[in-house]
């Protein structure tokens, strides 16, 4: 008996011990990803890495969308002849088909952060009608970071109120540069999705002109979308002696 | 019959592993996606501040630690007992150029701007923990309260995270985040007020409106760096996510027996 213990208790610990070295061999290689990723994305040159061999693809997806979520416009050009290099797109689309519905969120989420091309929206359209609202949002988030004259429509046809989170994801692909969506529209329309959209876009960008649409909407907006409103005036520092606000200021 | 009874316990043992396993798997996938989201943007529509206590810091690098949190809307209130740790209230007030404000005593501020987020309250003469707490509470200006204790640091992500939970739901229902680790508590200031405070037994904040975090937010202070990269990376491997489960139970276990 105490022989079987002992046994077990080495094995087990041999086996954690492995894990745990393998484990941290692979967050090195990821860290050694990012590193070669951003050289030629600054530098224009870098050696090319070959899947399979020290690093896994899914590792290989994460680590172009963290890089993906620290660049600005200039290296959408870069990123991209990355993912028609190692065929990103259509491997995660593949892996989105075979998938569970959770699976399918995690997957659309991943694609949504990177540079895609318009294609992409296209074969991700169907993932609107699923009955999972994750994958149905993330579905909405791929497109939004396709063709963002689309999204919009989208946008304003669903039946659901999103929620600050989401909009804050919304807001993170907007705010890469390469996703231009007039504010104006979504801050005069009826829809309560867009109006927050646009109040959130309004303050995050810090667009002044705005101020007028804003203060329109602290009279006649929605009582939820009221206070958004003011505190996205008072972000900017705007100018609210006009009437609109004045019932507001203490 | 022994044979038969003791197949029905071996399925039924089965049965509950494999059902603990999907619960866990299912978790992780919720914890792998929240993990992907951008947590700097979450501020942009009515921003969510969360006000993290510190009791009793064990030095001045766990304040450090702290400050470092990368959510922008949040405040550090460390509370400290000036009889009993004179010099690291002296530390302090050197490092962070702290000055009494006029309207309490017991208040420090800072006179530097970029560190307007750090306010340290004396606790002098209270020994019980939970007056403590609402004694820091009254001078926190952040919707939410964020308990850390002493002996452990913060994981970089946490704060974020926290507030992302929030937001992903109405935020006029969530009273209160249930946390995996003892000794954090995460609570709304304006519920626990009207239910008379951390001190307060009896009218302390219902299950009913809270909502679950299901990765580690805080760490001991003792764990290696490594340790550190093992737990980022148990927010998108399943199999460190489970080797955290199963350990998390096993100090329960022995705290228990303790």
């Amino acid at each position: 008996m105490i022989v079987f213990t002992l046994f077990y208790l080495i094995f087990g610990g041999a086996i954690l011990l492995i894990y745990r070295r393998l484990s941290l061999r692979s967050v090195r290689a990821e860290m050694a990803a990012i590193e070669r990723i951003s050289s030629f994305i600054t530098q224009g040159e870098g050696e090319v890495m070959i899947i399979g061999r020290g690093i896994a693809k899914m590792s290989f997806v994460r680590c172009l969308v963290f890089v993906a979520d620290r660049t600005a416009e200039d290296a959408v050009e870069t990123m991209q002849i990355i993912l028609r290099y190692y065929h990103i797109e259509s491997y995660l689309l593949k892996r989105i088909e075979g998938s569970s519905s959770r699976e399918k969120a995690y997957y659309l989420a991943l694609l949504a952060r990177l540079p895609i091309s318009k294609v992409v929206a296209g074969k991700v359209s169907k993932y609107m009608k699923n009955s999972s609202s994750d994958v149905r949002f993330y579905a909405l988030l791929c497109m939004l970071a396709a063709v963002p004259e689309l999204a919009v429509r989208y946008i304003s046809e669903l039946d659901e109120r999103l929620s600050r989170r989401d909009i804050a994801e919304m807001l993170s692909v907007i705010g890469r540069g390469y996703c231009p969506i007039p504010y104006t529209p979504l801050l005069l329309s009826n829809n309560y999705n867009m109006q927050l959209l646009g109040i959130a876009m309004v303050r995050r960008f810090g667009i002044y002109e705005s101020c007028k649409d804003l203060m329109h909407l602290v009279e006649y907006g929605e009582p939820e979308l009221r206070m958004d409103a003011l505190e996205a005036l008072a972000y900017m520092s705007a100018d609210c002696s006009d009437d609109s606000c004045s019932g507001y200021v203490v | 019959m022994i044979a038969t009874i003791l197949i029905a316990f071996i399925l039924f043992v089965v049965l509950l592993v494999g059902y603990w396993l999907t619960y866990i798997y299912r978790t992780f996938v919720r914890t792998r996606l929240f993990a992907l989201s951008a947590v700097s943007d979450i501020d942009v529509v009515g921003g969510i501040g969360i006000s993290l206590l510190s009791p009793s810091p064990i030095n001045i690098n766990t304040v450090v630690g702290l400050l470092d949190s990368r959510y922008p809307q949040s405040e550090v209130i460390v509370m400290l007992d000036s009889t009993k740790r004179p010099n690291m209230l002296e530390q302090l007030k050197i490092r962070y150029m702290l000055s009494q404000t006029l309207a309490d005593n017991v208040v420090y501020r800072s006179r530097r701007y970029i560190y307007s987020r750090l306010l340290v309250v004396d606790v002098a003469g209270i020994n019980d923990l939970r007056q403590q707490l609402d004694i820091a509470a009254k001078y926190a200006s952040f919707d939410y309260l964020f308990v850390i204790p002493s002996s452990y640091r913060l994981l970089p992500y946490a704060v974020g995270r926290v507030a992302e939970a929030i937001a992903s739901q109405n935020m006029s229902k969530v009273d209160r985040i249930e946390v995996g680790e003892d000794g954090v508590e995460i609570v709304s200031r304006v519920e626990l007020r009207k239910s008379g405070g951390f001190a307060s037994k009896s009218g302390y904040l219902k299950r009913s409106r809270s909502i679950c975090i299901a990765e580690p937010l805080i760490v001991e202070k003792v764990a290696e760096n490594s340790h550190c990269l093992l737990i980022e990376r148990s927010r998108y491997n399943f199999w460190d996510f489970l080797a955290f489960k199963i350990m998390k139970y096993k100090n329960k276990l022995l705290s228990l027996k303790k």
